[in-house]
Protein backbone atom coordinates (compact mmCIF):
# COMPACT_ATOMS: atom_id res chain seq x y z
CA UNK A 1 0.00 0.00 0.00
CA UNK A 2 2.55 2.20 1.06
CA UNK A 3 4.71 1.41 -2.78
CA UNK A 4 1.69 2.62 -4.30
CA UNK A 5 1.01 5.69 -2.24
CA UNK A 6 4.58 6.53 -3.06
CA UNK A 7 4.60 5.61 -6.54
CA UNK A 8 2.41 8.60 -7.07
CA UNK A 9 3.28 10.69 -4.17
CA UNK A 10 7.00 10.49 -4.04
CA UNK A 11 9.49 13.20 -4.60
CA UNK A 12 10.21 14.62 -8.01
CA UNK A 13 12.85 17.34 -9.16
CA UNK A 14 10.45 20.35 -10.23
CA UNK A 15 12.88 20.80 -13.32
CA UNK A 16 11.34 18.19 -14.63
CA UNK A 17 8.14 19.40 -14.80
CA UNK A 18 9.87 22.48 -15.97
CA UNK A 19 11.57 20.63 -19.04
CA UNK A 20 8.02 18.49 -20.38
CA UNK A 21 6.16 22.19 -19.73
CA UNK A 22 8.82 23.53 -22.30
CA UNK A 23 9.44 21.59 -24.47
CA UNK A 24 5.18 20.41 -25.03
CA UNK A 25 4.41 24.75 -25.38
CA UNK A 26 6.81 24.90 -27.94
CA UNK A 27 5.62 21.91 -29.90
CA UNK A 28 2.29 23.26 -29.23
CA UNK A 29 3.22 26.12 -30.70
CA UNK A 30 4.82 24.77 -33.90
CA UNK A 31 1.41 22.96 -34.43
CA UNK A 32 -0.44 26.21 -34.20
CA UNK A 33 1.75 27.64 -36.53
CA UNK A 34 1.35 24.89 -39.26
CA UNK A 35 -2.72 24.98 -38.41
CA UNK A 36 -2.85 29.28 -38.57
CA UNK A 37 -2.57 29.48 -42.96
CA UNK A 38 -5.47 26.97 -42.64
CA UNK A 39 -7.62 28.56 -39.76
CA UNK A 40 -10.46 29.05 -42.22
CA UNK A 41 -10.59 25.32 -43.93
CA UNK A 42 -10.46 23.63 -40.73
CA UNK A 43 -12.28 25.85 -37.62
CA UNK A 44 -14.86 28.70 -39.39
CA UNK A 45 -17.90 28.56 -41.16
CA UNK A 46 -17.70 28.47 -45.49
CA UNK A 47 -14.55 25.75 -44.46
CA UNK A 48 -14.19 22.08 -45.34
CA UNK A 49 -15.21 20.67 -42.18
CA UNK A 50 -19.43 21.40 -41.53
CA UNK A 51 -20.00 22.16 -37.85
CA UNK A 52 -23.04 20.16 -37.94
CA UNK A 53 -21.22 17.10 -38.95
CA UNK A 54 -18.46 18.18 -35.50
CA UNK A 55 -21.79 18.26 -33.37
CA UNK A 56 -23.57 15.04 -34.56
CA UNK A 57 -19.96 13.00 -34.54
CA UNK A 58 -19.77 14.53 -31.05
CA UNK A 59 -23.51 14.05 -30.12
CA UNK A 60 -24.07 11.83 -27.58
CA UNK A 61 -20.86 11.93 -26.06
CA UNK A 62 -19.15 14.58 -23.79
CA UNK A 63 -16.69 16.06 -25.90
CA UNK A 64 -16.47 19.51 -25.99
CA UNK A 65 -14.91 22.77 -28.36
CA UNK A 66 -15.11 26.41 -27.93
CA UNK A 67 -15.33 26.30 -31.93
CA UNK A 68 -19.10 24.95 -31.44
CA UNK A 69 -20.06 28.34 -30.35
CA UNK A 70 -17.16 30.67 -32.16
CA UNK A 71 -17.07 30.03 -36.23
CA UNK A 72 -16.79 33.26 -37.80
CA UNK A 73 -13.33 33.89 -39.31
CA UNK A 74 -12.44 36.46 -36.63
CA UNK A 75 -13.81 34.79 -33.78
CA UNK A 76 -11.53 31.54 -34.84
CA UNK A 77 -8.37 33.96 -35.90
CA UNK A 78 -9.16 35.55 -31.82
CA UNK A 79 -9.59 31.94 -30.51
CA UNK A 80 -6.02 30.99 -32.21
CA UNK A 81 -4.15 34.12 -30.95
CA UNK A 82 -5.22 33.86 -27.46
CA UNK A 83 -4.02 29.84 -27.82
CA UNK A 84 -0.83 31.13 -29.24
CA UNK A 85 -0.08 33.65 -26.00
CA UNK A 86 -1.19 30.98 -23.89
CA UNK A 87 1.31 28.49 -25.12
CA UNK A 88 4.22 31.62 -24.85
CA UNK A 89 2.92 32.07 -20.87
CA UNK A 90 3.21 28.48 -20.37
CA UNK A 91 6.79 28.46 -21.86
CA UNK A 92 7.76 31.11 -19.75
CA UNK A 93 6.25 29.94 -16.77
CA UNK A 94 4.34 32.84 -16.59
CA UNK A 95 0.64 32.44 -15.13
CA UNK A 96 1.29 28.71 -15.56
CA UNK A 97 -2.24 26.86 -14.34
CA UNK A 98 -4.53 29.52 -16.28
CA UNK A 99 -1.92 29.38 -19.48
CA UNK A 100 -2.37 25.55 -19.18
CA UNK A 101 -6.29 25.24 -19.11
CA UNK A 102 -6.19 27.85 -22.16
CA UNK A 103 -3.86 25.32 -24.14
CA UNK A 104 -5.59 21.98 -23.40
CA UNK A 105 -8.74 23.79 -24.27
CA UNK A 106 -7.24 24.67 -27.36
CA UNK A 107 -6.21 21.10 -28.12
CA UNK A 108 -9.95 19.69 -27.17
CA UNK A 109 -11.67 22.36 -29.10
CA UNK A 110 -9.88 22.08 -32.70
CA UNK A 111 -9.89 17.87 -31.99
CA UNK A 112 -13.62 18.25 -31.35
CA UNK A 113 -14.29 20.67 -34.12
CA UNK A 114 -11.97 18.88 -37.08
CA UNK A 115 -12.35 15.14 -36.38
CA UNK A 116 -11.29 14.30 -39.79
CA UNK A 117 -7.61 16.11 -39.84
CA UNK A 118 -6.03 14.73 -37.00
CA UNK A 119 -3.31 12.84 -36.56
CA UNK A 120 -1.51 10.72 -33.98
CA UNK A 121 0.61 14.50 -32.44
CA UNK A 122 -2.82 16.22 -31.88
CA UNK A 123 -3.66 13.41 -29.65
CA UNK A 124 -0.36 13.38 -27.97
CA UNK A 125 -0.28 16.98 -27.55
CA UNK A 126 -4.14 16.71 -26.21
CA UNK A 127 -3.12 14.08 -23.61
CA UNK A 128 -0.20 15.83 -22.22
CA UNK A 129 -1.78 19.32 -21.94
CA UNK A 130 -3.85 17.41 -19.71
CA UNK A 131 -1.10 16.20 -17.60
CA UNK A 132 0.79 19.39 -17.56
CA UNK A 133 -2.58 21.24 -16.46
CA UNK A 134 -2.99 18.55 -13.72
CA UNK A 135 0.44 18.44 -12.84
CA UNK A 136 2.74 20.15 -9.96
CA UNK A 137 4.00 23.20 -11.59
CA UNK A 138 6.73 24.97 -9.16
CA UNK A 139 8.66 28.19 -10.26
CA UNK A 140 11.86 26.47 -11.67
CA UNK A 141 12.81 27.72 -15.22
CA UNK A 142 9.87 30.37 -15.13
CA UNK A 143 9.63 34.28 -15.55
CA UNK A 144 8.78 34.44 -11.81
CA UNK A 145 11.80 32.62 -10.91
CA UNK A 146 13.99 34.65 -12.86
CA UNK A 147 12.35 37.75 -11.72
CA UNK A 148 12.23 37.11 -7.63
CA UNK A 149 14.50 33.74 -6.85
CA UNK A 150 13.68 31.99 -3.78
CA UNK A 151 15.59 28.81 -2.13
CA UNK A 152 11.61 26.91 -1.92
CA UNK A 153 11.65 26.86 -5.81
CA UNK A 154 14.07 24.02 -6.11
CA UNK A 155 11.94 21.84 -3.40
CA UNK A 156 10.65 18.31 -4.33
CA UNK A 157 7.51 18.16 -5.70
CA UNK A 158 4.89 14.87 -6.09
CA UNK A 159 6.13 12.88 -8.90
CA UNK A 160 2.16 11.88 -9.75
CA UNK A 161 2.21 13.84 -12.76
CA UNK A 162 5.04 11.78 -14.28
CA UNK A 163 4.32 8.87 -13.33
CA UNK A 164 0.87 9.76 -15.90
CA UNK A 165 3.11 11.13 -18.50
CA UNK A 166 5.39 8.28 -18.60
CA UNK A 167 2.47 5.39 -18.33
CA UNK A 168 1.22 7.44 -21.59
CA UNK A 169 4.32 6.81 -23.71
CA UNK A 170 4.42 3.15 -22.38
CA UNK A 171 1.11 2.53 -24.18
CA UNK A 172 1.80 4.48 -27.16
CA UNK A 173 4.99 1.84 -27.56
CA UNK A 174 3.40 -1.11 -26.68
CA UNK A 175 0.36 -0.67 -28.70
CA UNK A 176 1.82 0.76 -31.71
CA UNK A 177 4.29 -2.28 -31.67
CA UNK A 178 1.41 -4.79 -30.76
CA UNK A 179 -0.55 -3.65 -34.14
CA UNK A 180 2.92 -3.78 -36.32
CA UNK A 181 3.94 -6.53 -35.47
CA UNK A 182 1.13 -8.87 -37.25
CA UNK A 183 2.17 -6.65 -40.77
CA UNK A 184 4.27 -8.43 -43.41
CA UNK A 185 5.90 -5.40 -44.32
CA UNK A 186 6.99 -4.70 -40.65
CA UNK A 187 8.01 -8.47 -40.73
CA UNK A 188 9.90 -9.04 -43.82
CA UNK A 189 11.27 -5.30 -43.57
CA UNK A 190 10.50 -3.91 -46.64
CA UNK A 191 8.15 -0.80 -44.22
CA UNK A 192 11.13 1.45 -44.66
CA UNK A 193 11.63 1.51 -48.36
CA UNK A 194 7.84 1.66 -49.27
CA UNK A 195 7.78 4.92 -46.64
CA UNK A 196 10.82 6.68 -48.35
CA UNK A 197 8.90 6.88 -51.90
CA UNK A 198 5.77 7.54 -50.23
CA UNK A 199 4.08 11.39 -50.17
CA UNK A 200 5.29 11.10 -46.45
CA UNK A 201 9.24 10.69 -47.47
CA UNK A 202 10.97 13.74 -48.21
CA UNK A 203 12.84 12.42 -51.12
CA UNK A 204 9.52 10.11 -52.62
CA UNK A 205 11.05 9.96 -55.79
CA UNK A 206 14.27 7.91 -54.42
CA UNK A 207 14.03 4.20 -55.17
CA UNK A 208 17.67 3.70 -53.18
CA UNK A 209 16.00 1.77 -50.12
CA UNK A 210 13.50 -0.14 -52.75
CA UNK A 211 17.75 -1.13 -54.49
CA UNK A 212 19.33 -1.65 -51.40
CA UNK A 213 16.42 -3.66 -49.80
CA UNK A 214 18.50 -5.14 -47.43
CA UNK A 215 19.16 -1.42 -45.99
CA UNK A 216 15.55 -0.49 -45.35
CA UNK A 217 15.39 -4.20 -43.40
CA UNK A 218 17.74 -3.21 -41.12
CA UNK A 219 16.01 0.59 -40.51
CA UNK A 220 12.72 -1.51 -40.35
CA UNK A 221 14.01 -4.04 -37.72
CA UNK A 222 15.99 -1.27 -35.82
CA UNK A 223 13.38 1.36 -35.69
CA UNK A 224 11.05 -1.61 -34.50
CA UNK A 225 13.55 -2.63 -31.88
CA UNK A 226 14.07 0.66 -30.80
CA UNK A 227 9.81 1.34 -30.26
CA UNK A 228 9.64 -2.14 -28.55
CA UNK A 229 12.84 -1.60 -25.91
CA UNK A 230 12.36 2.29 -25.05
CA UNK A 231 10.02 2.17 -22.91
CA UNK A 232 11.87 -0.14 -20.43
CA UNK A 233 14.98 1.27 -21.11
CA UNK A 234 13.87 4.92 -20.38
CA UNK A 235 12.07 3.17 -16.98
CA UNK A 236 15.28 1.92 -16.28
CA UNK A 237 17.92 4.54 -14.36
CA UNK A 238 21.18 2.34 -15.49
CA UNK A 239 19.44 2.63 -19.45
CA UNK A 240 17.86 6.00 -18.94
CA UNK A 241 20.05 7.78 -21.45
CA UNK A 242 20.58 4.70 -23.91
CA UNK A 243 17.11 4.91 -24.32
CA UNK A 244 16.69 8.96 -24.40
CA UNK A 245 19.44 8.54 -27.17
CA UNK A 246 17.63 5.80 -29.04
CA UNK A 247 14.28 7.00 -29.33
CA UNK A 248 14.85 10.74 -29.97
CA UNK A 249 17.56 9.49 -32.42
CA UNK A 250 14.61 7.60 -34.25
CA UNK A 251 12.43 10.83 -33.92
CA UNK A 252 15.14 13.12 -35.16
CA UNK A 253 15.26 10.80 -38.57
CA UNK A 254 12.08 10.78 -39.01
CA UNK A 255 11.87 14.18 -38.38
CA UNK A 256 14.60 15.21 -40.74
CA UNK A 257 13.43 12.66 -43.53
CA UNK A 258 9.95 13.27 -44.10
CA UNK A 259 6.83 15.59 -43.44
CA UNK A 260 6.15 14.37 -40.12
CA UNK A 261 8.58 17.01 -38.09
CA UNK A 262 5.99 17.80 -36.04
CA UNK A 263 5.04 14.86 -34.99
CA UNK A 264 8.49 14.02 -33.76
CA UNK A 265 8.21 17.38 -31.98
CA UNK A 266 4.88 16.07 -30.00
CA UNK A 267 6.93 12.87 -28.77
CA UNK A 268 9.52 14.86 -26.95
CA UNK A 269 7.81 16.27 -23.28
CA UNK A 270 7.14 12.42 -23.11
CA UNK A 271 10.97 11.24 -23.25
CA UNK A 272 11.49 14.13 -21.03
CA UNK A 273 8.73 13.13 -18.09
CA UNK A 274 11.50 9.89 -17.47
CA UNK A 275 14.50 12.29 -16.55
CA UNK A 276 15.09 12.58 -12.71
CA UNK A 277 17.50 15.28 -11.25
CA UNK A 278 20.45 13.39 -11.37
CA UNK A 279 19.60 12.66 -15.38
CA UNK A 280 19.03 16.20 -15.64
CA UNK A 281 22.32 16.93 -14.04
CA UNK A 282 24.37 14.55 -16.56
CA UNK A 283 23.15 16.05 -19.52
CA UNK A 284 23.57 19.53 -18.40
CA UNK A 285 27.41 18.11 -17.14
CA UNK A 286 28.17 16.98 -20.90
CA UNK A 287 26.49 19.89 -22.18
CA UNK A 288 28.88 21.92 -20.25
CA UNK A 289 31.81 19.86 -20.64
CA UNK A 290 31.55 19.78 -24.81
CA UNK A 291 32.44 23.77 -25.16
CA UNK A 292 35.41 23.41 -22.26
CA UNK A 293 36.78 20.26 -24.19
CA UNK A 294 36.74 22.73 -27.15
CA UNK A 295 38.24 25.52 -25.64
CA UNK A 296 41.69 22.76 -24.55
CA UNK A 297 42.20 22.28 -28.30
CA UNK A 298 41.66 25.39 -29.49
CA UNK A 299 44.88 27.45 -29.99
CA UNK B 1 -13.37 16.42 13.25
CA UNK B 2 -10.54 14.31 11.44
CA UNK B 3 -6.73 15.68 12.48
CA UNK B 4 -5.45 17.80 9.48
CA UNK B 5 -2.37 15.32 8.28
CA UNK B 6 -5.34 12.36 8.38
CA UNK B 7 -7.27 14.13 5.89
CA UNK B 8 -4.56 15.18 3.64
CA UNK B 9 -3.24 11.83 3.26
CA UNK B 10 -6.57 10.40 2.72
CA UNK B 11 -7.12 12.86 0.34
CA UNK B 12 -4.05 11.62 -1.69
CA UNK B 13 -5.03 7.94 -1.50
CA UNK B 14 -8.23 9.08 -2.47
CA UNK B 15 -5.98 10.77 -5.61
CA UNK B 16 -3.74 7.75 -6.19
CA UNK B 17 -7.54 5.50 -6.74
CA UNK B 18 -7.64 8.63 -9.91
CA UNK B 19 -4.64 8.40 -10.74
CA UNK B 20 -5.36 4.33 -11.38
CA UNK B 21 -8.48 4.75 -13.10
CA UNK B 22 -6.32 7.20 -15.37
CA UNK B 23 -4.06 5.01 -15.82
CA UNK B 24 -6.60 2.04 -16.82
CA UNK B 25 -8.59 4.62 -19.13
CA UNK B 26 -5.51 4.90 -20.89
CA UNK B 27 -5.12 1.45 -21.71
CA UNK B 28 -8.51 -0.74 -21.93
CA UNK B 29 -9.37 2.01 -25.15
CA UNK B 30 -6.51 -0.25 -26.81
CA UNK B 31 -8.25 -3.44 -26.54
CA UNK B 32 -9.32 -4.63 -29.68
CA UNK B 33 -12.93 -4.55 -30.61
CA UNK B 34 -13.27 -8.22 -30.47
CA UNK B 35 -11.84 -9.30 -27.58
CA UNK B 36 -13.49 -10.07 -24.49
CA UNK B 37 -12.21 -7.90 -22.07
CA UNK B 38 -13.35 -4.64 -24.03
CA UNK B 39 -15.70 -4.33 -21.86
CA UNK B 40 -13.43 -3.20 -19.67
CA UNK B 41 -13.05 -0.13 -21.84
CA UNK B 42 -17.09 0.95 -21.34
CA UNK B 43 -16.90 2.83 -17.79
CA UNK B 44 -14.12 5.05 -19.06
CA UNK B 45 -15.59 6.25 -22.29
CA UNK B 46 -17.00 9.41 -21.18
CA UNK B 47 -13.93 10.08 -19.01
CA UNK B 48 -11.73 10.01 -22.78
CA UNK B 49 -14.10 12.39 -24.01
CA UNK B 50 -14.35 14.91 -20.85
CA UNK B 51 -10.43 14.81 -20.64
CA UNK B 52 -9.89 14.56 -23.98
CA UNK B 53 -7.38 11.25 -23.81
CA UNK B 54 -8.83 9.47 -26.44
CA UNK B 55 -6.33 7.73 -28.63
CA UNK B 56 -4.87 5.48 -31.34
CA UNK B 57 -1.19 4.87 -32.36
CA UNK B 58 -2.20 2.54 -35.51
CA UNK B 59 0.30 5.43 -37.38
CA UNK B 60 2.02 3.16 -39.71
CA UNK B 61 1.05 0.00 -38.92
CA UNK B 62 1.42 -1.22 -42.65
CA UNK B 63 3.20 0.75 -44.97
CA UNK B 64 1.93 3.90 -46.91
CA UNK B 65 0.53 2.80 -50.10
CA UNK B 66 0.57 6.12 -51.65
CA UNK B 67 3.14 7.85 -53.70
CA UNK B 68 0.79 10.87 -54.78
CA UNK B 69 -2.01 12.40 -53.84
CA UNK B 70 -4.25 14.59 -56.17
CA UNK B 71 -7.79 15.57 -55.45
CA UNK B 72 -10.42 17.78 -57.62
CA UNK B 73 -13.71 18.50 -57.64
CA UNK B 74 -16.02 17.91 -61.15
CA UNK B 75 -18.81 19.92 -61.45
CA UNK B 76 -21.47 19.17 -64.34
CA UNK B 77 -24.23 21.84 -64.89
CA UNK B 78 -27.46 21.19 -66.35
CA UNK B 79 -26.87 21.79 -69.49
CA UNK B 80 -23.99 19.04 -69.43
CA UNK B 81 -21.22 21.44 -69.77
CA UNK B 82 -18.44 20.54 -67.40
CA UNK B 83 -15.04 21.15 -65.91
CA UNK B 84 -13.25 20.73 -62.36
CA UNK B 85 -12.89 23.15 -59.98
CA UNK B 86 -10.29 23.36 -56.77
CA UNK B 87 -11.64 21.56 -54.02
CA UNK B 88 -10.45 23.71 -51.17
CA UNK B 89 -12.94 25.64 -49.28
CA UNK B 90 -13.72 28.60 -48.66
CA UNK B 91 -12.43 29.90 -52.06
CA UNK B 92 -12.98 26.84 -54.02
CA UNK B 93 -8.97 26.72 -54.44
CA UNK B 94 -6.68 24.30 -55.58
CA UNK B 95 -6.31 21.21 -53.56
CA UNK B 96 -3.13 22.47 -51.32
CA UNK B 97 -1.27 18.77 -51.14
CA UNK B 98 -1.09 19.28 -47.12
CA UNK B 99 -1.50 16.23 -44.76
CA UNK B 100 -4.66 17.58 -43.20
CA UNK B 101 -6.01 18.15 -46.64
CA UNK B 102 -5.13 15.19 -47.56
CA UNK B 103 -6.76 13.27 -44.62
CA UNK B 104 -9.83 15.41 -44.87
CA UNK B 105 -10.32 14.18 -48.59
CA UNK B 106 -9.39 10.73 -48.27
CA UNK B 107 -11.78 10.47 -44.88
CA UNK B 108 -14.72 12.38 -46.71
CA UNK B 109 -14.64 10.06 -50.03
CA UNK B 110 -13.08 6.74 -48.54
CA UNK B 111 -14.59 6.49 -44.89
CA UNK B 112 -18.27 5.43 -44.28
CA UNK B 113 -17.80 6.83 -41.03
CA UNK B 114 -16.69 10.38 -42.36
CA UNK B 115 -20.23 10.42 -44.57
CA UNK B 116 -21.83 12.93 -42.80
CA UNK B 117 -18.91 15.35 -42.99
CA UNK B 118 -18.79 14.47 -47.37
CA UNK B 119 -22.28 16.01 -46.80
CA UNK B 120 -22.15 19.02 -45.29
CA UNK B 121 -19.17 19.68 -47.47
CA UNK B 122 -21.06 18.93 -50.54
CA UNK B 123 -23.75 21.88 -49.10
CA UNK B 124 -20.88 24.52 -48.66
CA UNK B 125 -19.25 24.02 -51.69
CA UNK B 126 -22.51 23.50 -53.55
CA UNK B 127 -23.38 27.46 -51.88
CA UNK B 128 -19.95 28.70 -52.95
CA UNK B 129 -20.24 27.85 -56.29
CA UNK B 130 -23.34 29.39 -56.45
CA UNK B 131 -22.06 32.64 -55.12
CA UNK B 132 -19.34 32.43 -57.33
CA UNK B 133 -21.41 31.74 -61.04
CA UNK B 134 -24.86 32.94 -59.85
CA UNK B 135 -26.80 29.82 -60.65
CA UNK B 136 -26.73 26.72 -58.64
CA UNK B 137 -28.04 23.04 -60.18
CA UNK B 138 -24.95 21.76 -60.80
CA UNK B 139 -24.05 18.15 -60.09
CA UNK B 140 -20.49 17.78 -58.18
CA UNK B 141 -18.22 15.10 -57.23
CA UNK B 142 -14.45 14.66 -56.27
CA UNK B 143 -12.37 13.22 -58.55
CA UNK B 144 -9.26 11.80 -56.68
CA UNK B 145 -6.11 10.51 -58.33
CA UNK B 146 -3.17 8.64 -56.87
CA UNK B 147 0.09 6.85 -57.76
CA UNK B 148 -0.26 3.59 -55.96
CA UNK B 149 2.96 2.36 -54.90
CA UNK B 150 4.34 -0.39 -56.83
CA UNK B 151 5.50 -3.77 -55.10
CA UNK B 152 9.18 -3.88 -54.73
CA UNK B 153 10.24 -6.40 -56.93
CA UNK B 154 8.03 -4.39 -59.46
CA UNK B 155 10.09 -0.91 -58.87
CA UNK B 156 13.50 -2.43 -59.09
CA UNK B 157 12.40 -4.23 -62.84
CA UNK B 158 11.98 -0.54 -64.43
CA UNK B 159 12.29 1.77 -62.29
CA UNK B 160 8.72 2.75 -62.21
CA UNK B 161 7.64 3.68 -58.53
CA UNK B 162 3.67 3.91 -58.47
CA UNK B 163 0.97 2.92 -60.82
CA UNK B 164 -2.16 5.82 -61.43
CA UNK B 165 -5.82 5.17 -60.05
CA UNK B 166 -8.45 7.13 -60.07
CA UNK B 167 -11.17 7.30 -57.79
CA UNK B 168 -14.39 9.29 -57.67
CA UNK B 169 -17.06 9.75 -54.61
CA UNK B 170 -20.57 9.39 -55.22
CA UNK B 171 -22.54 12.38 -56.91
CA UNK B 172 -24.11 15.16 -55.10
CA UNK B 173 -26.48 16.88 -56.53
CA UNK B 174 -27.06 20.82 -55.64
CA UNK B 175 -30.60 22.05 -56.38
CA UNK B 176 -32.20 24.94 -57.23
Amino acid sequence: MKRAFDFFWGPADPRTYALVRIALSLAALANLILLWPVRDEYFAQGGLVSLAAARATASGGLCGSVFYVVSSPTGVTIVMLVAAAAMVALCAGYWMRFSAAVVWLWHLSYSGRAFPILHSWDALLRIYSLLVLVSPMGRVWSVLQLRHPRPADADRVPVYGLRLMQWQLVVVYVTTVWLKLPDEYWRNGQVCAYFSMSFYSLTSNSTFFARHEWLSAIETYLSLAIEASVPWLLWMKKTRLVGLAAGLGLHFAIAVTSTLAIFSMCMVPGYLSFLDGDDIDRIAGLARARPRAQTLVDP
Amino acid sequence: MMPRGRLVTVAKAAACVVFAGHMAATCTQHIPAGSALRPLAAPFVHYDELTGIWQSWNMFTTPPYLHAYDVDLEVLERDGTSGAAGPMLPGIRRYDGSLRAESFFTCVVDDPSCSAYLAGYFDRMCAALHTRLGHGGQRIVLHEVYDRLRLLPDIRANGVIASREEHRSKAFDCGG
